[in-house]
């Protein structure tokens, strides 16, 4: 089980979208997947993913022995994957999270929201995690606070740390108005795996727990799983994707 | 214009990143710069303090210049110009 921590510091970059995209995208593709909420308190991933009406058992119920760690899993009604909601209070140490990650049941990706901030939450995530995904948007603040990140996650000798811009402008960058994906990898001296386009899809949609398939950010989702599931390093900058004319 | 504005941005991130990570001793700086003086003034008669630059490598690590002016080089032996004993 390959576990995967989507972490990035600064608070509102995207990262439970990413969590909730990227885990129905390598669902799709036909692996185990089980994301995993360790926002203790500020819990929204079952939210993103429109589960939060049928969660039963959370982590902290895990956790207290009030239910076993599979009942505790909400199958997302978009894809096979399936959600490890998190409390909405108390608290939840390291080796607790550590242990019931530990415990799921067989599965090929485990995808961990980590919450934002480089606090308790921010170690708990991380220290369940092999690898980890920074997301950052190209905006000056969001850079510093991933670039602070990264030199935190090189302490823990992850297997692999990889770069997700999101929130893309390929307008900006075309007028050179916004940095491109490609700058702040450099910036951050981390290899980018994922550009997400702004979409207003995304914004308008999530409210309602999916995201439909004509999004504009669909096909970056969809190149981001696929370096995600095959180990690579390829992203197209934004600027390329084209929304489809529909002729009638 | 527009084409200046990501790339100032990249220019200004790049010094932030960069005095973050050298920022945690606030002296680091004009220490470095001191003895940098002290190394160089052994070599050459200085016109004025050198100037340290420091930022980050498109590569990682960092990019350090050293610019000094000098208005003569201090000529001196070392053991390296002295003749080689015969045996």
């Amino acid at each position: 089980m390959r576990k995967i921590v989507v972490t990035s510091g600064k608070g509102g970059v995207g990262k439970t979208t990413v969590t909730a995209s990227l885990g129905r995208k390598l669902a799709d593709m036909g692996y185990r997947v089980v994301m995993a909420d360790a926002d203790v308190g500020l819990n929204n991933l079952d939210v993103v993913t429109g589960v939060d009406s049928r969660v039963v058992y959370d982590i902290g119920d895990v956790i207290a022995g009030r239910c076993r760690v599979f009942q505790a899993l909400v199958q997302d009604h978009e894809s096979t994957a399936k959600i490890l909601p998190s409390s909405g209070g108390g608290e939840m140490s390291a080796q607790a999270f550590r242990g019931v990650t530990d415990s799921l049941p067989e599965c090929d990706f485990l995808i961990i929201d980590c919450p934002a901030g480089i606090e308790n939450g921010f170690h708990r995530a991380v220290s369940a995690a092999e690898e980890a995904i920074v997301v950052t948007t190209p905006s000056a603040s969001a850079i510093r606070d991933a670039d602070k990140v990264v030199s935190l996650l090189r302490a823990y000798r992850l297997e692999d740390i990889s770069l997700v811009v999101n929130r893309v402008r390929p307008d900006m960058v075309a007028r050179g108005e916004m940095m491109e994906a490609a700058d702040v990898a450099r910036l951050l001296r981390v290899p980018a795996i994922g550009v997400i386009p702004e979409d207003d899809c995304v914004t308008l949609y999530q409210q309602l727990g999916r995201v439909p398939s004509f999004a504009l950010s669909e096909k970056a989702f969809c190149l981001l799983a696929d370096n995600v599931a095959n180990r690579t390093k390829k992203y197209a900058e934004p600027a390329t994707f084209r929304r489809r004319r529909r002729w009638r | 214009m527009a084409l200046r504005a990501s790339r100032l941005m990249a220019e200004r991130l790049k010094e932030m990143l960069t005095r973050d990570k050298l920022g945690v001793k606030e002296g680091f700086v004009s220490s470095l710069c001191k003895d940098a003086a002290r190394l160089l003034e052994d070599y050459f008669e200085l016109e004025s303090p050198p100037e340290v630059r420091i930022s980050a490598g498109e590569e990682g690590g960092y990019e350090i210049s050293v610019k000094a002016l000098a208005s003569d080089v201090k000529r001196f032996e070392t053991t390296a110009d002295f003749p080689k004993p015969e045996y």
